[in-house]
């Protein structure tokens, strides 16, 4: 009984940041049609600079805002820099077919990826390294007995709620939210409207940016800092968004914590080398049975 | 939008995936910050001028009827105040009662506002009844500049150019 609870516990705190993971994919994936792969290599490179500052002294809390800073303006600094330009050259050649157009980004997001692991690896030395936990992350103790999850799975899982809530509202709630959903779903008929589709995908960049950079640190402390060991993340993020449909922002949290609970049982009753098949496996069937995914909206076209 | 011209592409050009209301605040929402009482005003005008839009303000925009998406995708123009209306074929694939009913609303509204509209018709008849100037292209040229009475008025144009 300890070992299943204790499974749904690791396995819902570790869904919590799958599903950090697969909102950051989705709000870029809606916000600017690009499945971004570039994602946790942002992350990555946001909690080595999170990491750096730890080291040299400055408390958690400075590390972890400086590192969500870091992740949006990069997330901005790939709109800008890459994509962007990206969109302007595609009008004008050869490329601009319609399967082009939504490969090419893509491609270029990989790009991306590559040079960010590279460069983090020059900066920083591919050496593993350590990342600290806010709060304690042993077994909490309560009444004398060792519960089965940890404040750390506590604190995770509440980060995660906060930033859902948070984007929830953003998105229902607000005027820039109303803009960014109206850009993603018709851009055509939202710039007539006077919306500035330029800045809203930026935006959409950046949030991404910040929510992905805050997964990133919520997984480092379970696994080591290195150029590549968030490569992990993105494929069960990527599985969470398509298990929960690529395009609705509730259906990827959903996915996400479906994967953790996944991960956790199968960790726990089988082996833990057998988690990146359980995962392969479960994305076929989904892909399979139900290709828009639990949530996901099917294109309907209307004369 | 911010020069207050206001463009209605032909096609009904709204988000069916949004509600009716978040259709409306969409044309607003680039002055929303500067000026939100107005807007708010704006909407309620909206409310008034097309009664059916606010009964269905939370259906999606994609559950309304040809008609009223052509009155959404007006209004989505008309909450942003312009001064100047383009309605490119605002009678593609509707029924004429609706076409009337939907010409009639926006004369209206120039005669009382102020409001400059530019329409681009192939129903030259309905066009030509409100409009006080026509000027009719045929394959891109100019090939009469009239008051729209006087081009109502003329046999040989209209057999020749306005089938009727």
């Amino acid at each position: 009984m300890d070992i299943f609870l204790s499974a749904i516990f690791a396995g819902t705190s570790r869904g919590a940041i799958y599903a950090l993971a697969a909102l950051g994919l989705v709000l870029v994936w809606r916000g600017a049609g690009v499945v971004n792969f570039a994602q946790m290599g942002q992350a990555m490179f946001s909690t080595y600079i999170a990491s750096t500052l730890i080291a040299q002294n400055y408390s958690y809390w400075i590390a972890f805002v400086v590192a969500l800073i870091s992740g949006g303006a990069l997330g901005a600094l790939v709109d800008l820099l890459v994509m962007r330009p990206l969109n302007r050259k595609r009008s004008s050649s050869v490329l601009d077919s319609p399967a082009m157009r939504s490969t090419v980004p893509v491609i270029a997001s990989l790009g991306i990826l590559g040079v960010l692991q590279a460069a983090a690896g020059m900066i920083w030395a591919a050496e593993e390294r350590g990342f600290p936990t806010p709060v304690n992350s042993l077994g909490l103790v309560i009444n004398g007995k060792i519960m089965p999850f940890t404040a750390f799975d506590l604190f995770v899982i509440g980060i995660v709620f906060v930033t859902l809530v948070a984007t929830t509202y953003f998105f229902k709630g607000t005027g820039m939210g109303l803009a960014m959903r109206a850009s993603a779903l018709n851009p055509e008929v939202a710039r007539l409207s006077g919306i500035r589709i330029g800045f809203v995908r930026t935006l959409s960049w950046v949030i991404s940016g910040v929510a992905s950079s805050l997964a990133g640190l919520l997984v480092t402390p379970s696994a080591n800092l290195s150029p590549n060991t968030l490569d992990l993340i993105l494929i069960i993020g990527f599985t969470a968004a398509v298990v929960g449909g690529l395009d609705s922002l509730l259906g990827s949290v959903i996915g996400g914590f479906v994967l953790g609970l996944l991960v956790a049982f199968v960790n726990v009753y089988d082996a833990p080398e057998d988690i990146f098949l359980a995962i392969l496996v479960v994305l076929l069937t989904v892909l399979i049975i139900r290709p828009q995914g639990i949530l996901g909206s099917k294109e309907v076209r209307r004369v | 939008m911010r020069l207050g011209i206001a463009h209605v592409p032909e096609g009904h050009a709204v988000i069916s995936q949004l509600s009716v209301e978040e259709n409306i605040e969409m044309g607003a929402l680039f002055r929303m910050r500067s000026n939100k009482a107005d807007v708010r005003i704006a909407i309620q005008e909206i409310y008034q001028l097309f009664p059916r839009l606010e009964e269905r303000k939370k259906q999606l925009a994609g559950s309304l009827s040809g008609g009223e998406r052509q009155m959404l995708a007006i209004s989505r123009a008309l909450v942003s105040r312009p001064s100047l209306l383009l309605l490119d074929e605002p009678s593609l694939g509707l029924a004429p009662l609706v076409v009337e009913q939907i010409i009639q609303t926006v004369n209206d509204l120039c005669r009382n506002t102020g409001l400059t509209v530019l329409l681009v018709e192939q129903n030259a008849n309905t066009a030509l009844g409100v409009a006080d100037h026509g000027i009719l292209l045929s394959l891109g040229t100019v090939v009469a500049d009239l008051p729209a009475a006087q081009m109502k008025a003329d046999v040989a144009l209209r057999a020749a150019y306005l089938g009727y």
